[in-house]
């Protein structure tokens, strides 16, 4: 992930599609197996994308497939009574399954002394090695990027990302505009983007440039 | 707001610091569920902005700058102050309490009290003295501890105590005249708040 091709905000497509509910909501109620599909289509990518984020990797996909599951009973079932609102029913089921399963480990965690079990694994960066290491690469090539840049630059990150300054806040008091703000943000980005690249694509440079001379 | 439209770095960035309101987190969030290309450039400012802000942490811009055996220190400690920019936050309260006693080192007093905020602000200077009590604002994390740096070197570490008035630290040790840093750190070694002073001649 530190190596990845950044996307400027301008490479993105057009406008997101967002498909007609109502129409996929009837056909899903009237047991069109295609229109099932198409649901897994729309929302799949985004519900595992929230999983992952939330609790880790394990056992993903079938929490996925849970989430499928009580979402489609509930269309038959005519729970979903405004079919306008399926983005947001989703949402609200993907949300209470985070929350069921993080009960539950919390539970767990309470009644069963048990190091082995991967309760502890829930989305804690500390339990993964390599994310540990990867998140200190990136670390040190954020040092990098600080190293680079002026003391007040410098300073004005530190209020955005330690003192957890709003923007406005930082532009009224250090005298900047937005448009200064959002470029020092923007420089810093691709920097380290740049940097990232540089370590991920393993070139003789780039290694020798961060870990130094051997 | 119009879910068709992609999300901006801004927007994204704020999202994975959770420093949204819930309505806004609730509409990106709707985005995010169908949106690949807002996903995979929430990954990458996400791991922007906590590389950032970890380094941050650890390498803070008012440490680049400060000389505590110059007199000019003084005011390099506070560099990150910048001339012009108003002092956020409340001020920093001081209350130094002198103990004098019989003593054969009239030089030193022989303990200065004193409270610390983490806020900016004019920074509070304490005599020289052969102990230094410390009370700083805030609540204290378990397993946390107290260092003293001056500049990057650290002068003195220690267990904090909890007290109705604060947390409290005892540098039991002198204090050359210059600016210090105080840390309250956790057991990673990560920042959770700092203060300052300096020791006066």
């Amino acid at each position: 992930m530190v190596g990845m091709m950044p996307i400027s905000e301008d490479d993105r497509p057009d406008p997101l599609r967002i498909p007609d509910w109502s129409e996929l909501v009837l056909r899903i109620r009237n047991g069109d197996s295609e229109a099932m599909g198409e649901l897994y289509h729309v929302f799949g990518r985004g519900v595992r994308f929230f999983l992952l984020r939330k609790l880790g990797s394990a056992d993903v996909d079938d929490r996925v497939h849970d989430v499928f599951l009580i979402v489609v009973e509930a269309i038959r079932n005519g729970e979903l009574r405004d079919p306008d609102r399926l983005m947001g029913f989703v949402k609200t089921v993907v949300k209470r399954q985070i929350a069921a399963i993080i009960s539950e480990a919390v539970i767990r965690r309470h009644t069963e002394v048990d190091y082995e079990d991967n309760v502890f694994s829930l989305s804690d960066g500390r339990e993964d090695p390599e994310r540990g290491v990867l998140d200190r690469q990136r670390e040190e090539i954020a040092r990098k990027v600080l190293q680079s840049i002026s003391p007040k630059d410098r300073e004005i990150l530190f209020r955005f990302y330690v003192d957890e300054q709003s923007m406005e806040t930082i532009m009224e008091q250090m005298h900047l505009s937005y448009n200064q703000f959002r470029l020092l943000k923007s420089r810093a980005l691709t920097r380290f983007g740049k940097m990232g690249r540089r370590i991920a694509q393993g070139t003789v440079l780039g290694v020798k440039k961060y870990f130094g001379d051997e | 707001m119009d879910l068709s439209l992609h999300l901006s770095d801004d927007q994204l960035e704020l999202y994975a610091l959770d420093r949204l309101a819930e309505p806004e987190e609730d509409r990106i969030e709707s985005h995010l569920l169908l949106c690949d290309p807002c996903r995979h450039r929430l990954d990458e400012v996400g791991a922007f902005a906590f590389a950032m802000t970890s380094a941050l942490r650890k390498n803070p811009p008012y440490l680049d700058a400060v000389e505590p055996k110059f007199p000019w220190s003084l005011f390099a400690w506070r560099s990150w102050m910048l001339p012009g920019m108003a002092v956020a936050g409340a001020a920093a309260v001081l209350v130094v309490m002198l103990f004098v006693r019989q003593s054969d080192n009239r030089s030193l007093v022989p303990v200065a009290t004193l409270a610390l905020a983490a806020t900016r602000g004019d920074a509070i200077t304490a005599p020289q003295a052969r102990e230094y009590d410390l009370l700083l604002s805030g609540s204290l994390p378990a397993n946390a501890v107290v260092k003293v740096y001056s500049g990057r070197d650290e002068m003195w570490k220690g267990q904090p105590v909890e007290s109705p008035a604060g947390v409290q630290a005892k540098v039991d040790r002198a204090l050359t005249p210059g600016a210090y840093i105080v840390r309250l750190e956790d057991a990673a070694g990560n920042t959770i708040r700092e203060y300052g002073f300096e020791v006066g001649k």
